[in-house]
């Protein structure tokens, strides 16, 4: 997190706060306990390592943190299993390769690969599959499933493609401007989006379903997500809100339960 | 006689080294290995239309693109462009009238610079006119903007610059290497939008690479498949997407998620190895209705009812 960041609140992984823990202590739950693939995956690869030190190094760690002894070979066939698991061909290259000499989509699944060797409780990952084709996307979203099956890895899955979301996911969040508006069962948000700012996502969606001859322009909510500094008063979303009412432009709506769904806007009590 | 393809490739081809061959490996006579990245891809993009790129992850997208703007330099094979042939001498020429959008532009994007530094770069100098025109063209404000640098701007704002990049030169043909996924949706239709209006005013002739069907449906007039360095399959965006010809087209169709079904099935067995490709057709191992001579030799991309395809199910053996 850069230094000029402020987090308030608590952050709670087995009943402790993370936001409490000293640097050292934090260095445990690294990895192992949360580990987040980030959107733009170089960042997160070392680029003068080959891309085998960087797995082989994820091995240890998870080795260490089991209690097994660091045993090199263990530690290279998990990482060329974890390339084959993420579709690779010719693993082996691969391990020799630096992140520059891969193409987008591949560094996107060397990440991957990590979070499958590292096998965290919490696996954070943000757009993980934004620069796969659907094929292997595809694939990928399997091997997501399998991991949270079998290891019962919690994971928080973000992402703009509404699709995917319903595909991976069995509860939905949505968050407008840092804020939750909306969060309930995938099925039931999809079928029926209760907040403006989630109906207006949902028509978005460019739809294979909708194939039609003749091209029509995407439904787009008008206006530009607000800058985090200017933010507008009342309701967040108001400024792009079809049914904006007066209240809204002058105070914000709280998260109120409607049914089995939370949902933070006025239409709906507030 | 008609207008040339603005664009046309004869069997151009892009291997790149799998990995660094050290002295000692080469005295004990390790053989360089090869990535053919893009092998023997023969294209044509006519004036004005859009042709949407799709395929595997790795399968050489990004590197055609590179080709086609010459950022990188072909292995073998022939670039026509504008009906010229591209040798070293008319690269300048090219450059003048070609340019590239990147996936990801805040890594794309100098971050020291400032917008409008960023916007005129491709011009060699200044030229407060043409920026604020260019600026104004995507949707961005040259007194509010101008001055920032790309961190101080949003997602969709970043790739509004590097458009505004793109086209400062009046470009004829632009590469556009998965613009919007990076975008959330309403973003990604608002982006989409705007390059929509950008070709029409400035009559501009696009490849759009992206791995997100339902884009590659809405923006294009044609597209093409690639798989393993190769292009298998290529045609009107509505007839291909509606009936798929080759195998592996079929299989992309069916990994598509969509709202309402819960599994997906993506097509099983290996992927194929581009140092070590399979012989015959590469889509072989995986393919459901592989025959005998699959394996055996490599099937041409030939015309077949209005559409380009590379197997043996459409040509005679
Ligand atoms: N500098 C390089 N050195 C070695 N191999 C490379 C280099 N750049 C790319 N490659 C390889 O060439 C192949 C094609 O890469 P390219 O970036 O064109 O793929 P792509 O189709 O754009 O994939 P993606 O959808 O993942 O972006 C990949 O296998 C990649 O690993
Ligand atoms: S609170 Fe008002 S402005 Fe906000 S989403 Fe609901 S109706 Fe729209
Ligand atoms: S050529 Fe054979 S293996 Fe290749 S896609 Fe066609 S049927 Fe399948
Ligand atoms: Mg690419």
């Amino acid at each position: 997190m850069p230094g000029n960041a402020f987090v308030s609140g608590k952050i709670m992984v087995d009943g402790v706060n993370l936001l409490e823990l000293s640097e050292k202590e934090m260095e445990k739950y690294r990895g192992t306990t949360v580990f987040m693939v980030l959107q733009n995956p170089f960042t997160s690869l070392n680029p003068v390592k080959t891309i085998g030190y960087q797995l082989m190094e994820a091995a240890r760690i998870r080795m260490e943190r089991g209690g097994e002894r660091y045993s090199e070979d263990r530690a290279y066939e998990m990482a060329i299993q974890a390339l084959k698991d993420l579709r690779f061909p010719d693993p082996e290259i691969i391990m020799l390769r630096y992140p520059h000499q891969l193409s987008g989509g591949q560094i996107q699944r060397v990440v991957l690969a990590m979070s499958l060797i590292l096998k965290p409780k919490i696996l954070i990952a943000d757009e993980p599959t934004s620069a796969l084709d659907v094929t292997i996307q595809a694939q990928v979203i399997n091997l997501f499933k399998q991991l949270s099956k079998e290891m019962e890895t919690a994971i928080l899955f973000i992402t703009h493609d509404i699709s995917l979301a319903y595909v991976i996911s069995t509860r939905l969040v949505v968050l407008y401007a840092g804020r939750i508006m909306e969060d309930g069962d995938i099925e039931s948000v999809i079928r029926e989006p209760m907040h403006p700012y989630t109906q207006g996502l949902i028509a978005g969606v460019p739809d294979l379903s909708k194939f039609v001859s003749g091209k029509v322009k995407l439904q787009s909510i008008p206006g530009n997500p607000p800058s985090f500094l200017d933010l507008p008063s009342g309701c967040k979303f108001h400024p792009r809100c079809p049914y904006v009412k007066d209240i809204c432009k002058v105070q914000e709506p709280k998260l109120t339960r409607v049914n089995n769904r939370i949902v933070r806007c006025w239409l709906y009590g507030g | 006689m008609g207008m040339p393809p603005i664009v046309k490739t004869v069997n151009l081809r892009k291997y790149y080294l799998a990995y660094k061959i050290g002295l000692l490996d080469r005295l004990f006579g390790k053989k360089p290995a090869w990535v053919r990245a893009v092998d023997s891809v023969s294209i044509e993009i006519e004036e004005g239309e859009t042709l949407g790129l799709i395929g595997e992850s790795g399968s050489g997208k990004t590197t055609l693109g590179k080709l086609l703007v010459t950022l990188e330099k072909p292995d073998g094979g022939e670039y026509y462009f504008m009906g010229e042939k591209v040798t070293e001498d008319k690269i300048p020429w090219v450059r003048q009238q070609v340019a590239m959008v990147f996936q990801n532009p805040y890594s794309s994007l100098n971050p020291r610079l400032t917008v409008k530094e960023i916007i005129s770069e491709p011009l060699g100098h200044f030229d407060e006119d043409k920026v604020r025109e260019a600026m104004e063209m995507v949707g961005l404000n040259y007194r509010e903007h101008g001055n920032k640098r790309p961190r101080e701007l949003s997602g969709g704002q970043v790739q509004r610059v590097a458009i505004a990049r793109a086209i400062i030169k009046r470009p004829r043909f632009i590469v556009l290497d998965e613009p919007t996924s990076a975008l959330d949706a309403s973003l990604q239709a608002q982006v989409l939008n705007l390059l929509m209006d950008l070709k029409e005013q400035l009559k501009l002739t696009y490849l759009f690479i992206t791995h997100n069907i339902a884009v590659a449906y809405y923006i294009s007039d044609r597209v093409a498949i690639m798989y393993a360095g190769k292009v298998v399959e290529a045609g009107d965006v509505d007839e291909v997407f509606k009936k798929p010809m080759h195998p592996y087209t079929q299989l992309l169709m069916k990994s598509v998620p969509t709202i309402g079904r819960k599994e997906l099935e993506p097509p099983t067995g290996e992927v194929p190895s581009l140092v070590n490709p399979p012989p015959g057709c590469r889509f072989h191992p995986r393919c459901p209705y592989v025959m005998p001579i699959c394996r055996e030799k490599e099937p041409q991309l030939i015309n077949t009812s209005n559409r380009l395809v590379a197997c043996w199910l459409y040509q005679q053996q």
